[in-house]
C-alpha cells in the first residue's frame, strides 16, 4: 500500500465505517487505487465515484455519496502535505501535471506554511541554544520550593482569613463586646490561625522538602537521571503526599439560659460537632501546587522527560488537581456554616474558636468570635445570621455574663 | 570514530537520538563544541572574520546537523565536532570565495587518522537551505497568524511545529500530547490548520 491508498483507506474507514452495513474486506488494494484515481478525477466526472460507492453495499449510499466532497477536499490536502514533506507520489505528481486547482492551491499554501514554520523555528532555536541546555536540567532547588510553596500558601490562608473576619465582623462588634467582657477582646482567632498555619506549614513543608527530595533530578547528569525515574515511582511520591483530613471535634456544652428568672431547675446541655476543614484546605491548598509544578515540569516539551511518563504521571497529577479543586471549592463554600436539629449543632469553622450556646425566648444563639448569631433549625449547611437587635444583643450578653462568660 | 566523544556521559550516536527526541540537547551540542568550532574557523581565515559573524556560522551549523537529524537517513561518519568544523569550514569557504584568506591549516587536518578538537572532513559540503524572505502577501499572512496563534498559547502551535518544522509523526503526536489515537490526532492537527488559515485570512484582508 503506498502513501495515497493509506490515506485513503483511513479517510473511507472514519467515514463509512459509520455504515451498518460497511465491510473493511471490501476496502482492498485495487478499490483504493481506482477509488484515488476516481478522487484526482472528482472535479471533472464524479460518477465513477458514486459506483465504487454503491459496490459497496452499503445500508445508506446517498448518505455517503454526500460526504464525498470532504473526502476528496481531506485526500488532497493530505497529498499536498506529504508532497510539501518530501513524500510524493504518482498521484501527487498527476495531479500537479493535470494542473488540478484546488491540489496545486493548497500545495502552494502548505509551503508557505512550512516555510513560515521553518524560519520561526530556526531563529527560536539560535535564540535558545545557549540556554536550552540548562532547561533540560532546570529544576527548582528545593529549599526555594518549600519557600515558594509555604510562603504561597501563608498568603492564601491569610487572604482567607481576611475574608471570613470580613464576613462575620462588624463595625459594631468591638462596642458591644466592651459593654460586657473587655478581657475576651484578645484576639483568640487570629492568634490561634497564626500558630496552626506556621505549625501546618513546618510539618507539611518537611513532608514535601523529604518528598521532593526524592525526586530532584539535578545530581546526576541529565541523560542518565530522567531514564532512571521510572513513572510508577514518581506516581508513588505523588500519592504520597498528605493531605490532611477533616478534623472533627464533638463536645457537650452548656446552654446559657438566664438564671436571674430562677425557673432554672437544670443546665440543659447542647452537643456540639466541630467540623474544621483549616489543615485539610491548607494541606489541599500545598499539594496543588506542588502537583501543579510537577505537571508544568512533565508538559514542558523541553523537559526531555521520556513520554511514556510524561503521559502516565499527567494524567495522575490532573486527576489530583482536579480532586483537590473540587475539594477545596466545597471546603471553602462550607466555611462558617452550620446545621441544628435542637440538640446538636455542627458547625464548619476553625476547632480553636470558642463557642457559646444560648437561649432565649423559644429561641437558640451562638455566642461565637464575640458576635452573636441565630441559629435556626436546619438540616441543610446555612451560612451563620449575625443578629442585630440591640435589645436581644442585649439580654443575650448579659445571660453570657450571668454564667460566668 | 563518531562514538568516541562523550559529553556529559553519553556518546555521540546516542546525543544524536536525544537530540531527534527533544532538540533542546542542542544546548549540549553547542555548550560543548561552539568553543572548538570557534577556534578551528579563527585558525581557518586567519582571523579576517568577525567574532558575530563566526557566531552566526556555528548557529547555522547547528540548525544544519538538526535538520539532518531530523530527516531520519542521517547518518553521522564522524564525531559531531568534526561535523560540525566541517560545516563550519564549508559555510566559510563560501563567505570567503573559497580564496587565499583561508590558510594552509585546513588541510593538514583533513585526514582517516584519529580525530581532534580541530578536525574535520572535506567531503562534508552540508549547509543551511535559504528561506528566501517572501513578499507573497499569503505568506506574510500565514507568518503573522503563526506569531498570533503562538502568543495565544494553547497546543495548536507546537503541534504545527512539531508536524512541518520537527517532522514528528502522527503516532509521536499522538504520545506527546496524548491524544486517544491517530485519527484524534489528525483531527487536532486539521482543526489547529483550519485556525491559523482563518486567522491568515483575516490578516489578508487588514
Amino acid at each position: 500500500m503506498n502513501t495515497a491508498t493509506a490515506i485513503l483507506r483511513d479517510l473511507i474507514i472514519v467515514k463509512f465505517g459509520r455504515d451498518s452495513q460497511f465491510e473493511l474486506k471490501k476496502i482492498t488494494d485495487n478499490f483504493l487505487n481506482e477509488f484515488a484515481q476516481f478522487l484526482c478525477n472528482f472535479e471533472n466526472d464524479v460518477k465513477p465515484l458514486y459506483e465504487a460507492v454503491y459496490s459497496l453495499e452499503l445500508a445508506d449510499p446517498e448518505k455517503y455519496i454526500l460526504q464525498l466532497q470532504y473526502i476528496y477536499s481531506s485526500f488532497i490536502d493530505e497529498l499536498a502535505e506529504n508532497h510539501v514533506l518530501g513524500n510524493t507520489t504518482e498521484l501527487s505528481s498527476l495531479l500537479i501535471n493535470s494542473n488540478n486547482k484546488l491540489f496545486s492551491d493548497r500545495l502552494n499554501y502548505f509551503k508557505n506554511l512550512e516555510k513560515a514554520i521553518k524560519k520561526l523555528e530556526r531563529k527560536r532555536i539560535k535564540d535558545t541554544l545557549s540556554t536550552s541546555f540548562e532547561s533540560l536540567n532546570f529544576e527548582i532547588p528545593n529549599n526555594e520550593l518549600e519557600l515558594a510553596i509555604k510562603k504561597k500558601a501563608r498568603e492564601d490562608l491569610r487572604m482567607k482569613i481576611k475574608k471570613w473576619d470580613s464576613e462575620l465582623i462588624e463595625e459594631n462588634e468591638i462596642t458591644i463586646f466592651n459593654s460586657y467582657n473587655s478581657t475576651e477582646k484578645t484576639n483568640i482567632f487570629s492568634f490561634s490561625w497564626v500558630k496552626y498555619s506556621v505549625a501546618a506549614c513546618l510539618i507539611l513543608g518537611l513532608g514535601l522538602w523529604g518528598i521532593i527530595h526524592n525526586i530532584e533530578l539535578n545530581s546526576e547528569p541529565p541523560y542518565a537521571e530522567l531514564s532512571k525515574l521510572e513513572s510508577n515511582e514518581i506516581i508513588q511520591q505523588i500519592e504520597s503526599i498528605r493531605i490532611a483530613e477533616l478534623r472533627t471535634i464533638r463536645k457537650k456544652v452548656n446552654l446559657n439560659e438566664s438564671v436571674t428568672l430562677g425557673f432554672i431547675n437544670k443546665t440543659k446541655k447542647i452537643k456540639i460537632v466541630i467540623n474544621d476543614p483549616l489543615a485539610r484546605i491548607l494541606t489541599l491548598n500545598e499539594a496543588s501546587i506542588v502537583y501543579q509544578k510537577l505537571l508544568e515540569k512533565e508538559v514542558d516539551a523541553k523537559s526531555g522527560i521520556s513520554r511514556y511518563r510524561k503521559n502516565k504521571v499527567n494524567a495522575v497529577l490532573k486527576e489530583k488537581i482536579e480532586f483537590s479543586k473540587v475539594e477545596l471549592e466545597k471546603l471553602n463554600s462550607l466555611i462558617n456554616q452550620y446545621t441544628f436539629d435542637g440538640t446538636t449543632l455542627t458547625l464548619y469553622t476553625s476547632s480553636q474558636i470558642k463557642t457559646y450556646p444560648l437561649y432565649l425566648k423559644d429561641h437558640y444563639y451562638l455566642k461565637f468570635k464575640g458576635i452573636i448569631y441565630k441559629l435556626n433549625i436546619t438540616n441543610n449547611p446555612q451560612r451563620l445570621q449575625k443578629i442585630t437587635d440591640p435589645s436581644t444583643i442585649d439580654s443575650l450578653n448579659k445571660i453570657l455574663y450571668e454564667n460566668g462568660i | 570514530m563518531a562514538n568516541n566523544n562523550f559529553f556529559a556521559g553519553i556518546n555521540d550516536q546516542e546525543l544524536i537520538v536525544k537530540i531527534k527526541e527533544n532538540p533542546d540537547f542542542l544546548g549540549l551540542v553547542y555548550k560543548n563544541c561552539k568553543k572548538n568550532a570557534i577556534r578551528f574557523m579563527l585558525s581557518m581565515s586567519n582571523g579576517s572574520i568577525k567574532d558575530y559573524e563566526l557566531e552566526d556560522i556555528i548557529h547555522d551549523a547547528i540548525i544544519v546537523l538538526y535538520e539532518k537529524i531530523i530527516t531520519n537517513d542521517f547518518v553521522l561518519t564522524c564525531a559531531i565536532q568534526t561535523y560540525l568544523n566541517s560545516v563550519c569550514r564549508f559555510q566559510l569557504l563560501n563567505k570567503l570565495g573559497n580564496n587565499k584568506k583561508t590558510t594552509e591549516f585546513e588541510d593538514s587536518q583533513d585526514d582517516d587518522g584519529e580525530e581532534n578538537a580541530l578536525s574535520y572532513k572535506s567531503y562534508i559540503s552540508d549547509s543551511l537551505e535559504i528561506i528566501e524572505d517572501s513578499k507573497e502577501a499569503k505568506y506574510i499572512a500565514i507568518e503573522r497568524a503563526l506569531e498570533l496563534i503562538e502568543a495565544a498559547g494553547g497546543h495548536c502551535y507546537e503541534l504545527l511545529t512539531l508536524f512541518w518544522y520537527h517532522k514528528k509523526s502522527m503516532t509521536e503526536l499522538t504520545e506527546i500530547f496524548g491524544y486517544s489515537n491517530k485519527e484524534n490526532t489528525k483531527q487536532q492537527k486539521a482543526k489547529c490548520q483550519k485556525r491559523l488559515e482563518k486567522i491568515a485570512f483575516n490578516e489578508m484582508k487588514k
